[in-house]
């Protein structure tokens, strides 16, 4: 079995690891460094559930192969909160209620935190779109859009401020 | 089983002599095709040449002909690019098309040319826009015309050390006109059902050229043959009926669970019926 060094930053901490190179890096995330928040649902890219920011856009984590994150910034759902405080998104996804199992919720928040960087007040059409790689099998996602459009409202009163 | 060897050159000529030096190896680009592929395919050893440390790779720049577009810029990028979406619209939606957000995010113009499926969305314009496909080997470099790049599902005319470097898009013609149909049976994350890329060039109300490459419909994309025909017409309801019926009659569509044959058939018609009204509204 194949290993090399992975030198790069997860959570704004720099990481040197010893990965095997056929790990992708939702593996090496959940099985190296713990980050169980990110789940792998179909590991085909399909169901968005494995959702990460690398070098600040959104990535399927299930593949990309570890290696390929060499040098790369990754932001994972563990990383949006700053201590206790959750992030406006995590806010919002509470408030609306927007969690049943659970399981697509760490991909949803992070697919929203990417939508909300490129469209601040996103229109409906926006965030069907913005959240098209991601599939929730509980909500019937109309809970999931009140929270993007909550989370919205939050952050542009967040820079007012 | 389940190896896998990878390197990341970060010089174009190294990654033709590390193609050519290791047995088997494959390129990797933005690997949405290809990760998913190995998944699927009892994690098959693979002997990886990363190409995006390779700078020429990642970038458009305008040249003397038109639009140069490196193969590994990513499909986002594609289809936010400012000179991509004034010269060339229809690329620009075609990339936005691709999968999802995050797929976008990775998967490159050139992985999806490579992976060869005849259901590829960004071919489509490319091709009617007359792209070539600029190839890097240990001779040197090439040209192709796209048209001429794919030989069946799968299969390219690239050969073993050869690295798609990127493709040469020439200016579209003054007066020109292109239209994109991408029909799946839902809006994100899924591959077309019937593809449609259509460059009109109009001379005074009439048609002076006219293009057609249809996606899905057969082994490789297809260009659209004996459209001279319909040259100097006017894109009136006739006309739209006859030109979509010989689009239809240039494929050969395959039935399987995004469409049978025969919806397939008719689907084109639409499609092609589509681009042209789309002109006249």
């Amino acid at each position: 079995m194949q290993h090399k060094e992975l030198c790069f930053k997860v959570n704004g901490r720099e990481q040197h690891l010893l990965v095997r190179t056929n790990w992708t890096l939702a593996q090496v995330l959940r099985e190296q460094l713990g980050l169980l928040g990110t789940k792998i649902g179909c590991g085909e890219g399909e169901c968005g559930a494995c959702t990460v920011l690398m070098n600040g856009k959104s990535v399927t984590s299930c593949l990309v192969m570890a290696v390929q994150a060499e040098g790369a910034e990754i932001i994972t759902i563990e990383g949006l909160a700053e201590g206790e405080t959750l992030h406006p998104v995590q806010e919002a996804f509470v408030e609306a209620g927007a969690i049943q199992c659970g399981y697509c919720t760490p991909g949803m928040v992070i697919s929203t935190v990417a939508l909300l960087e490129k469209h601040p007040t996103p229109n409906d059409e926006q965030i069907r779109e913005g959240l098209t790689g991601n599939l929730c099998r509980c909500t019937g996602y109309q809970k999931i859009f009140e929270a993007v459009n909550i989370a919205s409202k939050k952050m542009a009163g967040g820079e007012k401020e | 089983m389940h190896n896998i060897s990878y390197h990341a050159p970060c010089k174009l000529s190294d990654a033709v002599s590390l193609l050519l030096e290791l047995e088997g190896s494959r390129i990797l680009a933005g690997g949405t095709d290809l990760i998913a592929k190995w998944k699927k395919s009892h994690f098959f050893d693979m002997t990886l040449v990363d190409i995006r440390n390779i700078p020429e790779l990642s970038v458009i720049e305008e040249v003397e002909e038109g639009l140069f577009i490196g193969a590994g810029v990513t499909m986002d990028r594609v289809s936010e690019d400012e000179r991509i979406l004034s010269k060339f619209p229809i690329l620009a939606e075609a990339a936005s098309k691709v999968g999802s957000v995050q797929v976008r995010n990775l998967a490159t113009i050139g992985g999806n040319a490579c992976n060869a499926a005849p259901s590829a969305d960004t071919v489509l314009p490319l091709m009617v826009y007359g792209a070539e496909a600029v190839i890097a080997a240990k001779e040197g470099e090439r040209r192709v015309a796209l048209r001429e790049f794919f030989i069946g599902p799968g299969k390219t005319v690239l050969k073993k050390g050869d690295v798609l470097k990127g493709f040469v898009i020439p200016n579209p013609p003054a007066n020109s006109f292109a239209y994109f149909v991408k029909h799946s049976r839902r809006p994100g994350m899924d591959l077309a059902t019937v593809g449609v890329a259509v460059l009109l060039v109009l001379e005074s109300e009439k048609t002076a050229d006219i293009k057609v490459i249809l996606g899905a419909v057969g082994p490789t994309p297809i260009f659209v043959k004996g459209l001279d025909i319909f040259f100097g017409g006017k894109i009136d309801p006739d006309f739209v009926t006859r030109i979509a019926e010989h689009c239809a009659n240039a494929a050969s569509p395959i039935t399987d669970v995004r469409g049978s044959k025969t919806y397939r058939e008719a689907m084109i018609k639409r499609s092609v019926a589509l681009c042209f009204r789309n002109h006249t509204r």
